[in-house]
């Protein structure tokens, strides 16, 4: 894919509450390749990845996938399935009864993004994400980036 | 008889001729009649002798003249670093002036050295008083107490001798040590008393009933009489005039006194008989530690002097009191029957036939003992009292209270009563009187009333709110608490200076000297007895004005949620260095913050004194000592974060960072280090947030929603961060409290109305990490406001 010049990207800001400021609009276009490269650059699991990080990615990506009008309902099964683990884990505390449960949490995304374009973002972040989980602590740390990314989705008034 | 005539003819004289350095000083027509009066006592020999070695040892140069002041506070520095030391150096000075005759307005000291103007002025007014001294028979210019009096008025903002010691300091320094050595002139040495009535505490806060709050205040009162009374019977057994008391209040006290063999022996049997007493009356609730600590004489100049202060106070004191009641022993060990308890303060030796009803008007009132009952009605009436007259006759009419000390006999002293009379009115003739407490009094002609024997400032932190409900009496906890904003609760406030012992101990350096110990005392004590009353009852005229050059003292704009009055407090105790103030809980708060900004003033911005406070909220059904335990526990916590605290709505943060002042001290350098690619917020701390919110009035929905959310989220950062409490400092650590967090704030604030987002420094503010700390201050603070 062509590298777009900075001529042509102008998306209208879509309320006047731009909280992105023009300057990242460059890097707002990169930021899934900027996770994803993060996320397979990590020394030991998801685990690894610093919180600071994470929360400046998902503060871009949020409004990011806002402006690709991705709709929370879209990814709904997803995020269910997420939630339903993590219910779970709190439970039980033990990893290893959800460990295949994680895994199949990927095709959720397939399958949604392939129903909707909007959806394909989060699926690309997810799925590296969820490639790195190999621990209890690896999965508390995906359901903070995704928690984080869907609170800065809804700050944008993404529904 | 002989002996007290000379302690105290050396006295006068010392004052009389630092009266004629402000006659010189001002052209009074006093100066030549005062020369003559001074000389006059040139014909005793010991009173010449004693009063000339007092002012060798003092450096006193009768030639010398009033200067100005520095800021004593300037010379306090803890820093043991010596080349932090020397960056801690400020310059500032006392305005000139004179203290108002009732509520004088806190002096808050000057960045440059005062003008001639100043200087002027003041002479000008104490011309006037001093050339009103002069009456045919020179009763005025003989009367010990009230010369003290016009020195501490006039020359407590100028200096005399080295430019950061205070004329009265230096006076009544000088005073007491010539007072000294005239009871024993050829000795080397000196003594230093010090007292100590300890459980305070225990006697003020165990009360648990209705109508306790004023009955705490009563009984702190009682207490300020009972260390008064410890002052009088040694003075009068010892034989020396006032001047000899460096400081009394609070429960301790300070008296310089010759070193001779019957001085012990007298402090042993005045300990004795109050304790004999204190066991009687309290059930050993209250013990008075006193002793004495010989020190040679030339060393009230030196550093020194603070060594053998410290020794007394947390060496030999601290011996009496780890066993308590040592000389009393047969009486402490007596046995007694136990009855139902008082329901006030829980004494049990009371017969049940003697416990009455508390509060006489309400049919289900609690039963409690004499004390407590007396306790009671003494603190309704506590609103307003002019004058205390000491005296050794009962009845008379016209007071409106009495309080009565009847010491006990013991093997070396006899029983003797004592009876302090109040009145709501200074001016009384009370029979038999030999000194009058004129109550937070600098006027001079109360001072000359000629029925008074002998007369003296009492000083009481002790504002209170009149009642509306009834006329005359301090108002009662659920006045109070109707009268606070959003919630219906009262506030606690417990507060105190951080490191007072090092101050005086190591503070000054090697300028520890007497004089200078007397002054740093004096000025504390008048911050928490004296213009804290002037800050709750004036606050218009005493808080900083953001606009004068007091606000640079601070380095900063002084801060406040309203600029509204906070007169709806109830002193409970200030004194010394410490407060136990209590109001509605809004009002609390905002005098908490007044009191800390203008303290920090007062002692010219310096970093090593500071407060530590801790502030319980409760319903007026809480018992109230619950509420002082739960304020004193908040102040510890405090003192646990470093001091220069504050503990609120159970979260401890440094002051700075509650009023949202700038400094970049309050952040330590580690989370510094990991912070630092972040800007800096705007908005810094809990209550610029809180300011803000609550003008923007964003209605009661939205500002429920809002701090719903902020709770919530501050209660899953708490919990997040349990897991770090060995290491908080960890990149996961740092990262969960800073950061983790952000996202849901971020979207708390996008449900907030338009108006408030478009307050782009608030909502960029609040989402910084800088801020991640407070949401649960910043929220708590906010839904008690609305509730």
């Amino acid at each position: 894919m062509p590298e777009p010049t900075k001529s042509k990207v102008t998306i209208p800001p879509l309320n006047s509450r731009q909280s992105i400021p023009q300057t990242n609009v460059n890097k707002t276009q990169n930021i899934v390749e900027e996770i994803v490269k993060t996320i397979n650059g990590l020394p030991d699991g998801l685990k690894t990845y610093p919180i600071r990080d994470l929360v400046k990615h998902a503060e871009e990506f949020g409004p990011y996938l806002k402006q690709q009008r991705l709709e929370t309902n879209q990814v709904r099964k997803f995020l269910d399935a997420v939630n339903r683990l993590k219910a779970n884990l709190v439970e039980t505390g033990e990893f290893a009864k959800i460990k295949t449960e994680v895994v199949l949490l990927k095709p959720k995304l397939a399958y949604a993004a392939a129903r909707q374009k909007a959806a394909k973002p989060l699926g690309e972040v997810m799925s590296a994400a969820i490639d790195e989980v190999h621990s209890k602590e690896d999965f508390e740390r995906l359901v903070q980036l995704l928690e984080s990314i869907i609170a800065y989705h809804k700050a944008e008034g993404g529904k | 008889m002989k002996q007290l005539r000379v302690a105290e003819k050396a006295a006068l004289q010392v004052i009389q001729e630092a009266i004629r350095v402000l006659a010189v000083w001002t052209n009074s027509k006093l100066k030549e009649k005062l020369s003559r009066l001074i000389a006059a006592g040139d014909n005793d020999d010991v009173i010449k002798k004693a009063v000339a070695q007092a002012q060798k040892l003092l450096s006193w140069n009768s030639k010398g003249e009033p200067k100005a002041l520095r800021l004593l506070f300037d010379s306090i520095n803890l820093e043991k670093d010596k080349e932090k030391k020397s960056q801690n150096q400020h310059q500032h000075y006392c305005q000139p002036d004179v203290i108002a005759e009732r509520n004088p307005k806190i002096p808050y000291p000057l960045e440059k050295e005062p003008s001639l103007e100043d200087f002027i002025k003041l002479k000008y007014e104490i011309k006037q008083e001093l050339d009103k001294l002069d009456d045919d028979r020179d009763r005025d210019l003989n009367n010990l107490s009230l010369l003290t009096l016009i020195l501490e008025k006039y020359g407590s903002f100028i200096s005399f001798g080295d430019s950061d010691v205070a004329l009265i300091d230096i006076a009544r320094s000088t005073a007491g040590v010539a007072a000294a050595l005239a009871n024993n002139p050829e000795s080397n040495n000196l003594t230093l008393i010090a007292g100590d009535l300890s459980g305070i505490q225990k006697f003020i806060y165990t009360i648990s009933s209705d109508g306790a709050l004023k009955s705490l205040r009563a009984r702190s009162f009682y207490l300020e009489l009972v260390t008064e009374e410890v002052v009088q019977q040694l003075l009068e057994a010892l034989e020396l005039p006032r001047t000899n008391v460096i400081y009394a209040g609070g429960g301790n006290l300070y008296i310089l006194a010759p070193a001779i063999e019957s001085v012990k022996i007298n402090v042993a049997e005045v300990r004795q008989q109050f304790n004999e007493w204190l066991l009687g009356e309290f059930q050993g609730k209250n013990f008075l530690a006193l002793d004495c600590l010989d020190f040679p004489i030339t060393d009230i100049t030196t550093e020194k002097f603070a060594d053998y202060w410290s020794e007394l106070t947390s060496k030999k004191l601290a011996v009496h009191k780890s066993r308590k009641f040592a000389e009393n022993i047969s009486k402490f060990l007596q046995e007694s029957d136990s009855y139902e308890p008082c329901k006030v303060c829980h004494r049990d030796d009371v017969e049940s036939a003697e416990l009455k009803q508390l509060n006489k008007n309400e049919p289900d009132s609690v039963l409690a003992c004499e004390t407590c009952c007396r306790m009671f009605e003494l603190g309704g009436q506590l609103l307003k009292v002019e004058v205390i007259v000491r005296s050794q006759s009962e009845n008379f009419e016209d007071k409106f209270d009495t309080l009565t000390f009847e010491l006990p006999a013991t093997d070396k002293r006899d029983a003797k009563n004592v009876y302090y009379h109040l009145f709501h009115r200074w001016k009384q003739i009370v029979p038999d009187n030999d000194t009058a407490l004129l109550v937070n009094d600098w006027n001079i002609e109360h001072y000359k009333f000629s029925q008074f024997k002998k007369s003296f400032p009492l000083l009481l932190g002790n504002y209170a709110q009149e009642s509306s409900e009834e006329k005359g009496l301090i108002i009662r906890a659920n006045e109070m608490a109707k009268k606070a904003k959003g919630v219906n609760r009262l506030g606690y406030l417990r507060m105190d200076v951080d490191n007072l012992g090092r101050i005086f101990a190591e503070g000054l350096g090697e300028n520890k000297t007497l004089p200078r110990i007397a002054g740093l005392s004096r000025q504390m004590s008048y911050f928490f007895k004296v213009y804290l009353n002037s800050l709750a009852e004036f606050r218009q005229e005493n808080f900083l004005n953001k606009n004068k050059l007091i606000a640079d003292i601070l380095h900063k704009k002084a801060e406040f949620l309203t600029p509204k009055k906070r007169d709806n407090l109830l002193f409970i105790y200030a004194g010394g260095d410490d407060l136990f103030v209590s109001g509605t809980w809004n009002e609390v708060v905002e005098f908490a913050f007044d009191i800390y900004q203008c303290f920090r003033a007062y002692t010219g911005n310096n970093p090593d004194i500071t407060l530590s406070g801790g502030i319980s909220i409760n319903d007026i059904k809480f018992p109230l000592y619950k509420a002082a335990e739960e304020s004193g526990e908040a102040e510890e916590k405090a003192k646990g974060n470093g001091k220069d605290s504050l503990s609120l709505f159970s979260q401890v943060f440094k002051w700075n960072e509650w009023l949202g002042i700038e400094d970049n001290k309050i952040i330590d350098s580690e989370i510094q280090k990991y912070l630092h690619s972040e800007t800096r917020p705007k908005l810094l701390g809990i209550l610029p947030f809180v300011e803000r919110l609550e003008q923007q009035d964003i209605g009661v929905n939205y500002s429920r929603n809002f701090v719903r959310n902020l709770l919530i989220t501050a209660e899953i950062q708490e919990k997040a961060l349990e897991k770090f409490e060995d290491n908080k400092k960890s990149e996961e650590a740092l990262g969960t409290r800073y950061y983790l967090h952000l996202p849901k704030i971020a979207y708390t604030l996008a449900r907030l109305p338009k108006n408030v987002l478009d307050d782009t420094e608030f909502r960029t503010s609040l989402k910084s990490p800088y801020n991640a700390p407070y949401f649960r201050a910043i929220a708590t603070w906010i839904e008690l406001l609305n509730r």
